[in-house]
């Protein structure tokens, strides 16, 4: 069962996302913030990590940076309410783009599409 | 003396009468014919003639008529026969003083010339009336000037005749001449004491000069006008001040400038002095007049001018109002943009939750006190997106210009409002110190909700990562001090110095219109708008703001 990180600092999104994810049969672990998210992938291993770019504190970039830090090879979709992430500088230079980015609001069956695309069946 | 020319064919009357009128004490020429009294009528000056009517040759009456032509004031009296009496009463319809019948009797002739010198002298009295008459007839300079010379050839039986006046160097010149050369005329510039004018200037003495220079002991080295007989020159003075000269010459007329002539030129001088000076004050006058009219007419123009300028002024001043008030907008548009990317964030958020809470729905595995609980968080999101897009839309109205008392903390609580939460995300902590029982400030609520706008986005801006952005509001006096305090990374002095320039941005996307335009805003309220900043310690924006009207 693939394992599914998902950082927000709402709550209802949160849980949204809690209650679609585990009835489509992941497994999922929250984060409320940039820095909760850094210390639960530092403490477990996730394949897959959706988050969101605007959070109080520390920043969606940063997250990704720190993630390549740990070297785990970790699938990521970024969600964000704002309109142009894709022409983000920061995470152009991370190596990521239009592909991997959702914009909110966020139809729930679009969201599983792009997991399942970036996160094969497990055999 | 008078003189009297008897013209007459007959020999023993003409010796006879100039035998009894020299007796007496006259001066009496003589002619034979009327030919021969005509050549001395012109050549002389003559109070009476005495003509005979029948002559050989010309008669006594065109003799007459060609004297009076010549002479208009001597007085003729026609000698006649009986036998020739209307014609006599004729000649006096052409101008003779009277009439005597042959054979003359000398006493009554005597009485007869007496009576007509008296005629005479009395018309030399009227012609001098007649002058000052002229003279005083016009005012203005080259007319009076021509009259002066046309009454100095008539009434002094001059030749040529000219006025010298003195120039802006205190030089005489000719201003009109008659019989001179025109460029003697124009050439001519004579210094005090030079030659025979200057002289007469410098000792406002007239002088009579006869034969020409060479009988003169002051003037006998000066070339001289060979042609010309004798001549007069008399300074016009004015007020003890000679003003010009007046220069008469006799060349055919042999009759030389007697004494006499010397005293009716200073007598006509002084006639002549004073029109010129009325002239001169004329001249003056009109001069002054027209600058008068000119000035008038530029201060006219100007004040034409100054009102067109003026309603140009009032113009500029709504245009300016009006684009103030754009510029103001459009500066609130460009920082609005940006909050405008923050509010679709803040919108999109509670999109998603209605979006999520929605497909949740329609899903198996979910209880019906989750549905419940989801179609409960829709409302309430619904709500949340509802109250952002109105604040923003709020904000984002034009100004309508209206001034009123207004609580200052609660307009930039609502502005906090506004972006507090976006704030928060990208690190910069808002703390609010609103002072207590705080008195209304007199604004244009919106416009300075802008204003308040500005300097938070500058505080946050000014923020690197996480810091805090202090608010303080506080009495000041007779204004209400608001603090924007951030602990970003400072300005230096130089940075400092330019803020409140157009166009001049530290930002990436900056407009470098922002500060400006507050700046104009806190203006237009009789407010202040000043920043202290240190690079690295951080700026305070410090607004100051008049009291409200009720206050």
């Amino acid at each position: 069962m693939s394992k599914i990180l998902i950082a927000d600092d709402e709550k209802t999104i949160r849980d949204i996302f809690l209650k679609f994810l585990t009835l489509q049969g992941y497994e999922v672990s929250l984060a409320e913030s940039g820095s909760d998210a850094i210390a639960k992938l530092n403490a477990d291993s996730f394949d897959m990590l959706i988050m969101d770019l605007m959070m109080p504190g520390i920043k969606g970039a940063e997250i990704l940076r720190e993630m390549r830090k740990n070297k785990k090879p970790v699938a990521v979709i970024i969600l964000t309410g704002s309109v142009d992430a894709e022409n983000s500088k920061d995470l152009n230079e991370l190596g990521y783009d239009a592909g991997d980015i959702l914009y909110k609001p966020v139809d729930l069956f679009e969201l599983l599409e792009a997991i399942k695309r970036k996160l094969p069946p497990k055999a | 003396m008078n003189r009297i020319l008897v013209v007459d064919d007959e020999t023993d009357v003409l010796e006879a009468v100039s035998h009894s009128l020299g007796r007496r004490g006259y001066v009496v020429a003589i002619a034979a014919n009327a030919e021969e009294g005509l050549e001395k009528v012109k050549r002389e000056r003559f109070d009476v003639v005495l003509m005979d009517l029948r002559l050989p040759g010309m008669d006594g009456m065109e003799a007459l008529r060609k004297i009076k032509k010549i002479d208009p004031e001597v007085e003729v009296i026609m000698i006649t026969a009986y036998a020739s009496i209307d014609t006599a009463i004729e000649s006096m319809k052409e101008g003779a003083y009277e009439y005597v019948e042959k054979p003359l009797n000398i006493n009554k002739l005597i009485v007869l010339i007496e009576k007509a010198l008296e005629k005479h002298q009395l018309t030399e009295t009227v012609a001098f009336y007649e002058v000052s008459k002229a003279i005083f007839s016009t005012i203005e300079m080259e007319g009076l000037l021509k009259i002066i010379v046309d009454l100095s050839l008539r009434l002094m039986r001059a030749d040529d005749v000219s006025i010298m006046l003195f120039d802006e160097h205190g030089k005489l010149y000719i201003a009109i001449s008659h019989g001179l050369d025109e460029d003697v005329k124009k050439t001519t510039r004579l210094a005090l004491g030079e030659k025979i004018a200057g002289w007469v200037a410098e000792n406002k003495q007239p002088m009579l000069l006869i034969n020409g220079l060479k009988d003169s002991s002051l003037f006998k080295d000066l070339p001289a006008r060979e042609e010309i007989k004798s001549s007069i020159v008399a300074p016009l003075i004015k007020n003890d001040k000679v003003i010009g000269i007046l220069s008469l010459n006799r060349l055919i007329n042999e009759e030389n400038f007697s004494k006499i002539d010397l005293y009716k030129t200073n007598i006509f001088g002084s006639l002549a002095s004073l029109a010129l000076d009325n002239a001169n004050l004329y001249t003056g006058l009109s001069v002054m007049q027209e600058k008068l009219i000119a000035a008038n007419k530029r201060l006219e123009e100007n004040e034409k001018k100054a009102l067109a300028m003026c309603n140009e002024l009032k113009e500029t001043d709504e245009q300016l109002k009006d684009s103030r008030l754009q510029l103001s907008h459009s500066a609130k548009l460009a920082g609005l943009g940006r909050l405008v990317s923050d509010m679709a964030h803040e919108v999109n958020n509670p999109l998603m939750v209605i979006q999520g809470s929605a497909q949740l729905y329609f899903l198996d595995g979910v209880s019906d006190t989750e549905k419940r609980k989801n179609i409960d968080i829709i409302i309430s999101e619904c709500q949340r997106a509802k109250e952002i897009i109105q604040r923003l839309l709020k904000f984002s109205r034009p100004s309508k210009g209206v001034f009123k008392d207004a609580d200052i903390n609660a307009s930039i609580e609502y502005i906090i409002g506004l972006i507090e939460h976006q704030f928060s995300l990208s690190g910069a902590r808002i703390v609010r110190y609103y002072g207590e029982n705080l008195p209304h400030v007199y604004i244009e609520e919106q416009q300075m909700q802008e204003v308040v706008m500005n300097l938070l986005n500058n505080a946050r801006d000014a923020i690197e990562k996480e810091g805090v952005i202090t608010v303080r509001t506080i009495r000041e006096g007779t204004f209400v001090r608001v603090d924007f305090k951030d602990s970003g990374c400072g300005m230096d002095k130089d940075t400092l110095d330019k803020i409140f320039e157009p166009f001049f941005t530290t930002k990436e996307k900056g407009t470098g219109l922002g500060l400006p335009v507050c700046c104009g805003i806190v203006k237009a309220h009789n407010g202040e708008l000043r920043f202290e900043s240190q690079p690295g310690k951080g700026t305070t924006a410090v607004l100051l703001l008049p009291l409200g009207r009720k206050e």
